[in-house]
């Protein structure tokens, strides 16, 4: 396998509310020694962090405040294992949002990301062109998990955001999630270039690996393991159905790592 | 008098600008105004509001429904809390059950929570014990807001009744809840967002009127709704049940 592999697909904080999950909370050194321990099982060389996005937020934005600020501190930890930061924003702030993504850009958060529907707004929520606006100003890049029938998250709504800033990269987080999702967001990134696949959680198998590839090209894909603190892993789903998949070396390669790199301005 | 048990106080597309919490009240009476003035009305939350403040923000909405419900009377209101906020959620439950409050509408789908998670489960519960009752958005399609997940979520909850409002919006809906004789028998549904009242005589043919309840969703939907159940073919004990009796017992 190879050394330079880079999970794009990490959260920091537990999964609230998904029963059998996993997880737990403890202290960032304590998580960042079992994460790390994560990594090495499986060879993966780096990996970029987002939070949980199912969190309570009892003071409002302060809350997310201290989350974005929680992660930062955490990255730093470890940055040679930790190259990319996403914060999140709640969308349902406002417009007290709107500085916040300068502040992140600022603090060199590489981008931001959500679970609409554990965030309670749609993505294509004019608060959220206000934001992916001032993200694009920051040279920032757009995480959106779409699970499969997941209504607030459903590609179209991806699609008009990315169509909207077409020099801002988006990454399309738990695409394979469903055969009907994936075909979605493929048609999607047939027409835009900034839309880049996650294969994270996939369900699709290898077969839906090799029909991405068919479909948009190896380049557009990239790998991610959907890793919370404290959970325990036995197998990568993502991972086995790429190695699986039948593709070449190079292919390979892209996917579990060159892609992210890219999209993520690493390399 | 016909008790509509789901008077939504803001327009959705008033609500989907996110209006900040503290002008809501500002915005409230000027739509009631065209509500009927014969009617005891349980004044509902908008489904989208700002939440930059956390519960304070919770707060002022419920304080506005409060003050709204108090100048009519026989009129009360329905408040919220975010199932997410924990312990300062449930002691806005408490609040709201201090004050005279009539229930909790719970709103999945716009609170980012799966409609049978547990902890939602355990504030449903809770606010039973405050003398609250709990109605849950059911919008058609959400994952969140799903049928089986409310249902689901009934069943954590024994012996609480649950409100499911909006259910009737959607065709498979009505569908579903009918072959199951609506489901669990501690499940109610408002008639919101109902379209047509020969969907309302199945739906009595198939699980009763004593499980459904008048609720208009509000402002222009109040005389709509009415009309649905006008131009229904229930007998007069069932249309009763369904425009005040199932609610007054309901609220006793």
């Amino acid at each position: 396998m190879s050394a330079e592999m880079f999970d794009i697909h990490q959260h920091y904080g537990a999964l609230i509310g998904v029963p059998g999950s996993g997880g737990r909370v403890t202290t960032p050194q304590e998580d960042c020694a079992n994460r790390i321990e994560f990594l090495d099982s499986f060879g993966i060389d780096q990996a970029a962090l987002m939070p949980g996005h199912s969190y309570a937020a009892p003071r409002g934005f302060a809350d997310i405040r201290a989350i974005n600020d929680g992660l930062h501190v955490y990255a730093d930890l470890a940055p040679e294992r930790f190259p990319a930061v996403f914060g999140t924003l709640d969308p349902r702030h406002g417009s007290v949002n709107y500085a916040e993504v300068e502040r992140l850009a600022a603090m060199g958060f590489r981008g931001l990301s959500w679970h609409h529907r554990m965030q309670g707004l749609p993505m294509d929520h004019p608060v959220m062109f206000a934001i992916a606006e001032r993200m694009a100003a920051g040279g920032m890049v757009f995480m959106a998990h779409c699970y499969a029938q997941g209504d607030f998250e459903a590609p179209w709504r991806l699609r008009r955001l990315a169509e909207r800033f077409p020099a801002m990269p988006f990454v399309a987080l738990d695409a394979m999630t469903s055969p009907e999702n994936l075909d979605q967001l493929l048609a999607i990134a047939d027409k835009l270039d900034n839309v880049t696949i996650d294969l994270t959680s996939s369900l699709c198998g290898p077969r839906g690996v090799a029909h991405a590839v068919e479909r948009v090209g190896a380049e557009r894909l990239v790998f991610g393991s959907n890793f919370y603190s404290m959970s325990r892993v036995a197998r990568i789903s993502a991972l086995d159905v790429t190695l699986e998949a039948g593709l070449s070396e190079s292919e390979r390669a892209a996917i579990l790592g060159g892609n992210a790199r890219r999209v993520l301005g690493l390399s | 008098m016909i008790i509509d048990i789901n008077t939504r106080v803001l327009r959705p597309a008033d609500e989907y600008e996110l209006i900040e919490s503290p002008s809501i009240a500002a915005r409230i009476e000027p739509g009631l105004a065209s509500v009927p003035t014969d009617m005891r009305c349980m004044l509902t939350p908008p489904v989208y509001y700002s939440l930059e403040n956390g519960i304070a923000d919770n707060r002022a909405i419920n304080d506005a429904l409060l003050t709204s419900a108090a100048k009519r009377p026989g009129w009360r209101m329905f408040g919220l809390a975010e199932p997410k906020y924990g312990d300062a959620a449930t002691a806005e439950i408490e609040r709201l059950g201090s004050l005279g409050a009539a229930g909790v509408v719970w709103s999945p789908r716009a609170q980012g929570i799966f409609g049978n998670d547990h902890s939602l489960a355990q504030l449903c519960i809770h606010a039973d014990k405050c003398g609250l009752v709990s109605m849950i958005r059911s919008a058609p399609y959400s994952v969140n807001e799903g049928l089986w997940r409310l249902w689901a979520l009934a069943k954590q909850c024994p012996g609480v009744p649950l409100v499911l409002i909006g259910a009737f919006e959607s065709w498979e809906n009505i569908q579903f809840v009918r072959e199951h004789q609506g489901g669990g028998e501690n499940l109610f549904y408002d008639l919101s967002l109902l379209s047509e009242s020969w969907d309302l005589d199945a739906l009595v043919g198939s699980l009763g009127s004593d499980r459904l309840l008048f609720g208009s969703g509000g402002l222009d939907l109040v005389e709509r709704t009415l009309d649905i159940v006008e131009r229904s073919d229930l007998a007069a004990p069932a249309r009763d049940a369904i425009l005040s009796g199932n609610a007054a017992g309901l609220l006793a």
